[in-house]
């Protein structure tokens, strides 16, 4: 065939094969992922061109808040390395707490503060952008399900109650109830279950609707120490893949205004007298699942007209400073007792612990009960 | 999350780990620290000092090696900790179902006692 016949009949086709195809979806690229109330709410691949984050629509993330300026700054990627660039906006881009003046490089795994705004820096193929995807869009059914079952708030009446629930960005296995057991009995109870995921939050769900059914057999509700023990025998680690969780049981008898208790492997709740100093309530006893036949203890305590409980989940305590320290329950405690009482309150403490944390999500979930007593 | 072990002993291995059992450090060590630990044929003992927190992925971890230790005559044994992980340590009564020692030299004697 000649050379011009060639030319002729030359046909362009490229042919990708498995094993492009596979690279393509291992190679890493650089996100930005847009981070809202701890909940990655957005994520934009980096690639050629710079994405531009203001207020305005243009934008390739746009940001609705009034501290943000219409073009408030932009992030590309230069020799490797990703950068960012306020672009003389009026309140500023901070990073590590400082407000940034030209060009910073930004880590992998590092934060942008932009008005209300988190920018992290993530490094994913796309097969595990399309991974965590789909996780996400499980662990929200799973968060949505687990929500459903938490109790509404009481504003009246001789208990009250408020609260706040956040799920950790891989939900953990948090949860609480309360609910009249009789005529003269409140119980209030607050569950972790072991790890994080799907799996996590379906045992939270089957021990919740166990306490919510009182489907215990042969079991006084009224006892913490059966509750907890008939809890352990039902829910032994070795027959539900290994998890174990930490309960907190209290019974409250109105007429008696005494407050019956156990805790099983989980930390003290705190009783605040009107006018007197706090007092941890918690009795010995391991984590349940752990071990056939443990033994659990009860405790009682008086409760003076105008006291508060405080119940929450190591979620609200085990988180780290800025500077990496490992905060510890001393450094929350502080934060209890001080009101404003009423609605709101667990959500005041939430945005305390939440100003005292690294930026990004908390490490676990935060669950923090209030019930004032009349 | 790292792991190293050191023959103590015919009778003990020793094992330290260093960094976060948060969930991630867990995956980390998690399958070689069971393999290791369980198929010591020994008691095993893990230096904690350099651990600056354990969550309840890593307790977990510790429970289920030392009962499957157990089930073979031998003793997991847990010693070193820092103050914030004993805390979480006593909260959940940990030492009713794996031994927690001071020291070294406790933890030998939790071992072989």
């Amino acid at each position: 065939m000649a050379r011009g016949d060639q030319a002729a009949h030359t046909v362009l086709a490229t042919h990708a094969t498995v094993a492009d195809v596979i690279a393509q979806r291992e190679e890493l690229r650089s996100y930005v992922v847009v981070i809202e109330n701890d909940e990655p709410i957005a994520r934009h691949l980096l690639d050629a061109e710079p994405l531009t984050v203001g207020r305005d629509e243009s934008r390739h993330i746009v940001i609705p808040d009034a501290r943000v300026s219409r073009l408030h700054l932009q992030v590309f990627a230069a020799n490797g390395a990703v950068v960012a660039e306020d672009l003389g906006s009026s309140n500023g881009t901070f990073y590590e707490g400082r407000r940034i003046a030209g060009p910073v490089v930004l880590p992998e795994g590092h934060f942008l503060q932009v008005g209300s705004r988190l920018l992290k820096h993530e490094r994913r193929s796309r097969r595990e952008v399309e991974r965590e995807d789909e996780l996400r869009r499980d662990l929200d059914k799973a968060g949505s399900y687990v929500r459903a079952l938490l109790p509404a708030p009481i504003a009246h009446g001789p208990i009250r109650t408020d609260w706040f629930y956040r799920p950790s960005t891989q939900l953990g296995g948090d949860a609480f109830a309360y609910d009249l057991l009789d005529d003269d009995h409140v119980y209030a109870c607050l569950i972790d279950v072991s790890g994080h995921g799907a799996g996590a939050a379906m045992h939270t769900v089957a021990v919740m609707n166990v306490l919510r059914r009182r489907a215990l057999p042969d079991t006084d509700f009224r006892d913490p120490a059966a509750v907890l023990a008939g809890l352990n025998a039902m829910f032994q680690m070795d027959d539900h893949d290994g998890l174990y969780f930490t309960l907190w049981y209290g019974v409250y008898c109105v007429s008696q205004r005494r407050l019956s208790y156990g805790s099983a492997g989980h930390h003290p709740a705190y009783l605040y007298p009107p006018g007197g100093a706090s007092v941890p309530l918690r009795t010995p006893g391991m984590m349940v699942g752990a071990m056939p036949g443990a033994r659990f203890k009860a405790g009682s305590t008086d409760v003076p007209p105008g006291s508060a409980l405080y119940l929450f989940s190591d979620g609200v305590f085990e988180t780290t400073t800025p500077d990496g320290r490992q905060c510890g329950l001393d450094d929350f405690l502080p934060l209890l007792g001080r009101g404003p009482e009423g609605p709101g309150e667990s959500e005041a403490i939430y945005r305390a612990v939440r100003q005292g944390a690294r930026p990004g999500p908390l490490d676990d979930d935060f669950s923090l009960l209030v019930v004032r007593f009349a | 999350m790292e792991m190293k072990q050191t023959d103590v002993a015919a009778d003990v291995l020793g094992i330290s780990l260093h960094g976060r059992l948060d969930t991630p450090g867990v995956d980390d060590v998690e399958t070689a620290f069971t393999d290791t630990a369980t198929r010591a044929g020994r008691h095993v003992l893990v230096d904690l000092s350099d651990v600056e927190f354990v969550g309840s992925m890593g307790l977990r971890m510790f429970i289920s090696v030392a009962k499957a230790l157990s089930k073979k005559k031998s003793k997991l044994v847990l010693y070193g900790a820092r103050p914030l992980v004993k805390d979480v340590f006593d909260t959940v009564s940990l030492g009713d179902i794996v031994p927690v020692a001071d020291d070294a030299d406790a933890a030998r004697r939790a071992a072989r006692g």
